[in-house]
């Protein structure tokens, strides 16, 4: 059972036109092949500070718990695991980062061993050793006190002892995981075979932790750093300030860079402020990026405009923006089916901001995966030729309702323009014949407060979602599996849903290892529940436009997390 | 001249009240009229908002994606903002909903709720500065240390933290969310912090009032409390207490406005100019017009009150030197 | 004096204490369930928890309340002894679940922001409305005094937020004299700091001068025909020195009851402005905890506020009884 999605933070990820992540695939001269430092990028120059203007500030940098794309990103600055994405000029690989290779899997696949790189320190100067790397994810086993992060560790790792985590069981072991006796490399035993396990090795529950600078629930304070910057000063919601960490090699690490000498973020200014901000240009903003803001109401300034041609960056983004129903409280397929006719696609993608941010698409899955992908038609109609509301359509699904459910609640973030995009969809219900109250949440909450069941529950749903990794996998599960949620935490299947029929197509696809074929099946589950059970309704993929200040360079569309990307960026003299 | 005629001429020469006087004063300001007129129009604009949706066969929350250029950020099309027949003044970016009706619906809705808050404290602060100030002593002293401590709240800070606790109190006893229940909540919290201004000038005045030798005279003959008060006293207080409603609207006014603006006020889709000025906050640069629209509106309305304020004042104690 | 000075400041304490009762009762107690007010929108169970322990929800009110404001004389820790315990140092005005701070610390970190633009601002107004309305004054009947009256009205009828988005839209879009506001150290860049701090000070000095303008005009003007200064006048003095010596301190009463509390409630948090130009000052500390619905900084924020507008006006009474000795003797 996988879990999947990562909700949406800030810019997504992006993926050029052709997706796909290049998986090195693993040589015997590994050592040498994978060696550091990152080639270098054209133009950078060593120096000077970098500047972040975010609107909110991060929900977790704690490796156990961070679930969001841009913080993902970002705080591999500071944060190493075994294996990292690189993107380098357009092309994104995943690399060896700790470790020495890309890892070997043995036994079908259900026990995978990497090399690990010698010498590689912490910033206190101590080495990140074999036992650290372990203890980081014997760490992430601790539900009770790191809430949130990806539960790979939990769901992979093979546990026959039931292992809690070090603070319940201070002195337990969790087997599945070895150290070499020499430290020099690690080996997991896994419950089930996973062929893409590579692919999870990237995430924060596979990071080291030094059990002596283990902080729990505070680490997200403070975070021990392994990578080229540590955290100088944080203060939570308000500025963030990271200086270069002396003991990081760049020749143990072929996917970093370490340009800037300082990089500031600050948290809590506006959507607006930001925007026009970074398009004036001026004052610290010429040193400026922002990781989750983009041009909205500044985009008909910018587009097309050559004096902004060098600091505006739009790329196809792997994010889809969409709307769920909650089953557990909209129980008549009718009136989900109501609800899908009803949303007008042209105001809700023009209350985003126009054809600039979106078009319209029938799926959540990108076309980029095209084994998965496919085109079908929403309440009788292809969206890409007739995006208007089928409000006709509607009222009729509407009548043919035996539990008419006309009060909905619509919950959105209180974000850029999810305002008026969740206006336009209570608009578009309420010509419909429903009457719809909106529901403001809070950034920092909002995906821990709908998913809770049993209280207060949003009807329909905003959301969004991007993949873990290039594979249908990394979506359709996360986001329709009945069998990730709790009866008190929906987790990420926000619409609750738990249908009989489409949990045996799921349970198919579990023991499928060959890539194309779980994609296939997966996309057949999504317009089976899209067309039949009237859950989801995908609107548009996102687009993503960025603009940075005129001192920055190096700013890309990272192509691991979907995310405008600071990775390789430098200060120009 | 023989007595016939003086008769006349004395007729002719009538007494006239102090209100006849003042009436007359404020008549002739031009500032005064010039402000009523703009107070008045402002008024029907919003009292016959619906009769506009009629007339334009529109609502002030449908969208109109065809007003918005895809392309160029979601911007209405045309010059001004999308000003042109069908939407008088234009359209809002994004969403394409006719500002005309929203900038009239939403003057309704920051008006009533500022009309209805000025009234409710009024009330409050009549009441209590009444009492406060016939009665002195410990009555007095109570409810001035009561003005006290009520004018000690930073009231935007408090209003904004204590709108969703109310909010909550009221959901938890089974009010439904939304802007049924966070409507009256602002009123009453504008009220709250609206009276004690109220309390202290009425207050002024009825101890000066009561030293006063009709009062006294009153009192001498007998008059009871009760008489005293409904018919000695408040008669003389209706003109401070005009000029404190006409001063008090326009803060009213901003006050709502600025909950909005903060995000304590009403709530999505309803209208309101609070709300209007803090979505076109973002596009100021690309289509000043949607922020211009209810920030000018705003200025010329509180300009109005303040100068008829000042005006009403004016006419009704000219003494107050110019 | 001293007498009155100690009865003033007895009377402002126990204003203080009464309104921090109600503001605790009301944050505390009417909710439903403060503890999950005070978790906020970010709630997970585990927090809920922590929360109930430390808040010590099932004691009396009035222990609460006690614990609380002993808390602030000599600090408090909260969970004393657990693994979750948290410390509080002196003056602890609460203690922030969701971003695991003291308030105090959360307030001690944008203090600095608002005292920037209280201070500017206030000297700003003062200048622009005290020389205003003598100009005013002197000039009576004028165009200069039609044009000073004519912009004072304009200041008290215009909206924060408008302003400063035009003036925003001016100075920094357009001709880009100035940097986009915000705040630096002052001690660090300060340069850069007074130009970020412009617009707000600009903005709020417009449109709060308008009433020193109105004092200061209507009062010289009514000093100036009262008789002592027609004595003065027939005694000989110039004019320049009957105007600033006697009628100027005559008219500074009325302005400095009004400046301490303008005051008083700038330095609370100017929280439109702080919204609308994004500084990091205490009124945007409590915007940012309303949206989060972090009740503990709420509680300290207003709190805090309220003991600035009190203590204004404490002193504010205390300097009027030195101006005007009638008022000690009520």
């Amino acid at each position: 059972m996988m879990k999947l999605g990562r909700k949406t933070g800030s810019v997504i990820a992006a993926f050029a036109l052709c997706a796909g992540v290049v998986v090195a695939v693993p040589s015997a001269s590994a050592a040498t092949e994978f060696a550091g430092p990152a080639p270098a990028v054209k133009g950078a120059t060593k120096g000077g500070t970098l500047n972040i203007f975010d609107q909110s500030d991060f929900e977790h940098l704690d490796p156990a718990r961070n679930y969001v794309g841009g913080a993902l990103d970002f705080y591999r600055f500071f944060t190493r695991a075994l294996l990292n994405y690189r993107t380098y000029e357009g092309k994104t690989e995943l690399l060896p980062d700790l470790a020495a290779d890309m890892g070997t899997a043995s036994e079908n696949a259900t026990v995978w061993t990497f090399k690990l790189r010698p010498n590689v320190k912490w910033e206190d100067g101590s080495t990140i050793t074999c036992a650290d790397i372990k203890y980081g994810t014997m760490r992430s086993y601790a539900d009770d006190v790191l809430k949130g992060g990806t539960t790979y560790a939990k769901d992979f790792l093979d546990n026959p002892g039931n292992y809690k985590g070090p603070y319940i069981q201070p002195s337990a072991d969790l087997p599945s995981i070895t150290c070499s006796p020499k430290g020099d490399s690690i080996t997991y035993k896994l419950s089930q075979p996973v062929p893409y396990f590579q692919s999870i090795v990237a995430y924060g529950s596979f990071a080291p932790i030094k059990k002596s600078k283990d902080t729990g629930a505070n680490y997200d304070n403070k975070p021990f750093s392994s990578g080229p910057y540590k955290i100088q000063t944080y203060n939570r919601g308000k500025d963030l300030t990271l200086i270069r960490n002396a003991q990081w090699d760049p020749k143990t690490d072929p996917t970093r860079w370490n340009y800037p000498d300082k990089i500031v973020l600050k948290f809590g200014a506006d959507q607006a402020v930001i925007e026009n901000g970074l398009i004036s240009d001026s004052g610290l903003y010429k040193t400026a990026m922002s990781l989750d803001t983009e041009l909205v109401a500044g985009l008909s300034k910018v587009v097309g405009v050559a004096k902004y041609k060098n600091r505006f960056l739009q790329y196809q983004s792997p994010y889809s923006r969409h709307y769920l129903i909650n089953m557990d409280t909209v129980t008549d397929v009718n009136v989900r089916k109501a609800i899908q006719c009803a949303i007008d696609y042209n105001t809700v993608i023009l209350a985003a901001g126009g054809s600039n941010v979106g078009s319209p698409s029938n799926s959540m899955i990108p076309s980029s995966l095209s084994n998965a992908y496919r085109k079908f038609d929403i309440c009788g109609r292809d969206v890409t030729k007739k995006p208007e509301a089928q409000t006709a359509a509607a009222k009729d699904f509407l009548s043919k309702a035996t539990v008419k459910k006309t009060d909905l609640t619509v919950a959105f973030r209180d974000k850029g323009t999810e305002k008026a995009r969740a206006s336009a969809v209570g608009a578009a219900l309420e010509a419909a014949g429903f009457k719809v109250t909106l529901k403001e949440y809070p950034v920092a909450s909002y995906y821990t407060a709908i998913a809770v069941r049993g209280a207060d529950e949003p009807d329909v749903i905003q959301g969004s979602w991007g993949y873990d990794w290039a594979a249908a996998t990394g979506i359709v599960l996360a986001l329709l599996d009945g069998r990730t949620m709790t009866k008190t935490d929906a987790k990420s299947n926000y619409s609750r849903q738990n249908d009989s029929a489409i949990q045996k197509l799921f349970e198919a696809t579990d023991s499928m290892t060959d890539v194309k074929k779980s994609d296939k099946a997966l996309g057949d589950i999504e317009q089976k529940t899209i067309q039949d059970l009237a859950t989801v309704v995908p609107v548009y993929m996102q687009i993503a436009n960025s603009i940075f200040g005129s001192k920055v360079g190096g700013v890309q569309a990272d192509g691991g997390y979907g995310t405008t990307s600071p990775a390789a960026a430098y200060i120009k003299k | 001249m023989s007595t016939q005629v003086i008769a006349e001429e004395a007729s002719r020469v009538e007494g006239r009240s102090p209100s006849r006087m003042a009436w007359e004063r404020l008549t002739k300001d031009r500032t005064a009229k010039v402000s009523a007129t703009v107070v008045l129009i402002f008024i029907c604009l919003s009292v016959f908002a619906p009769l506009f949706a009629w007339l334009t066969k529109d609502t002030p929350n449908a969208f109109h994606p065809e007003t918005l250029d895809s392309a160029m950020g979601a911007l209405p099309i045309g010059k001004l903002g999308g000003v042109s027949g069908d939407h008088w003044f234009g359209v809002e970016p994004q969403t394409g909903r006719d500002l005309f009706l929203r900038f009239v619906y939403g003057a309704r809705t920051s008006l009533s709720i500022a009309l209805a808050a000025t009234f409710v404290a009024t009330v409050i602060g009549v009441v209590i500065g009444l009492v406060s100030g016939f009665f002195g002593g410990k009555i007095d002293q109570f409810l001035s240390r009561l003005m006290e401590i009520v004018l000690a709240f930073p009231s935007i800070l408090f209003a904004l933290a204590i709108t969703p606790v109310l909010e909550d109190v009221l959901i938890g006893r089974g009010l439904q969310a939304g802007n049924g229940t966070r409507i009256p909540v602002i009123i009453m919290v504008l009220a709250t912090f609206g009276w004690p201004y109220i309390a202290r000038i009425v207050r002024g005045q009825v101890i000066s009032l009561r030293e006063r030798e009709f009062v006294d005279a009153a009192r001498a003959l007998g008059a009871s409390k009760f008489h005293l008060i409904f018919k000695q006293i408040l008669p003389n207080l209706w003109a401070p207490i005009l000029v404190t409603i006409a001063l008090n609207i326009p803060t009213m006014i901003t006050a709502e406005a600025a909950l909005t603006f903060l995000g304590a006020g009403v709530m999505a889709p309803l209208s309101d100019w609070g709300a209007m000025l803090l979505s076109s906050v973002a596009f100021y640069e690309v289509d000043p017009m949607y922020t211009a629209i209810p920030g000018f509106a705003l200025f010329f309305l509180v300009l109005a009150f303040n100068l008829l304020g000042d005006s009403v004042r004016d006419a009704l104690d000219p003494k107050s030197s110019r | 004096m001293l007498s009155y000075i100690a009865r003033r400041i007895t009377s402002g304490v126990l204003v203080l204490f009464i309104v921090s009762a109600v503001v605790f009762s009301i944050f505390y107690i009417l909710p439903a369930d403060p503890a999950r007010l005070a978790c906020g929108k970010s709630c997970t169970p585990e927090l809920m928890e922590r929360i109930r322990h430390a808040m010590e929800i099932d004691q009396p009110l009035a222990t609460q309340y006690g614990r609380f404001v002993k808390g602030v004389f000599v600090g408090r820790t909260y969970n004393a002894g657990t693994e979750v315990q948290l410390d509080c140092a002196a003056p602890c005005l609460g203690y922030s679940y969701q971003t695991d701070l003291p308030v105090t610390s959360l307030i001690k970190d944008r203090l600095p922001a608002t005292l920037s633009i209280a201070v500017g601002a206030s000297l700003l107004w003062l200048l622009v409305g005290l020389s205003g309305g003598i100009l005013s004054a002197l000039k009576r009947g004028t165009l200069i005094d039609r044009g000073s009256q004519a912009f004072a009205l304009a200041g008290a009828s215009l909206q924060i937020y408008f302003v400063g988005l035009i003036l925003q839209f001016i100075f920094v879009n357009k001709l880009e004299w100035l940097p986009m506001p915000g705040y630096v150290s002052p001690f660090e860049m300060p340069f850069e700091w007074a130009k970020e701090m412009v617009l707000p000070w600009v903005t709020l000095a417009f449109l709060l001068s308008a009433i020193y303008s109105r004092l200061t005009r209507s009062g010289m003007i009514e000093v100036m025909s009262e008789d002592y200064i027609r004595t003065a006048r027939a005694k000989g003095l110039s004019a320049r020195q009957i105007n600033f010596k006697h009628v100027l301190r005559s008219a500074i009463t009325p302005i400095v009851t009004v400046f301490g509390l303008d005051l008083g409630a700038l330095l609370g948090g100017a929280v439109i402005t702080e919204y609308v130009f994004n500084i990091p000052g205490l009124g945007k500390l409590a915007t940012e905890a309303v949206a989060n619905v972090d009740m503990p900084v709420i509680t300290g924020t207003v709190l805090l506020a309220a003991i600035f507008i009190i203590t204004a006006n404490m002193i504010v009474d205390i300097i009027y009884s030195f101006l005007d000795p009638k008022v000690r003797l009520k």
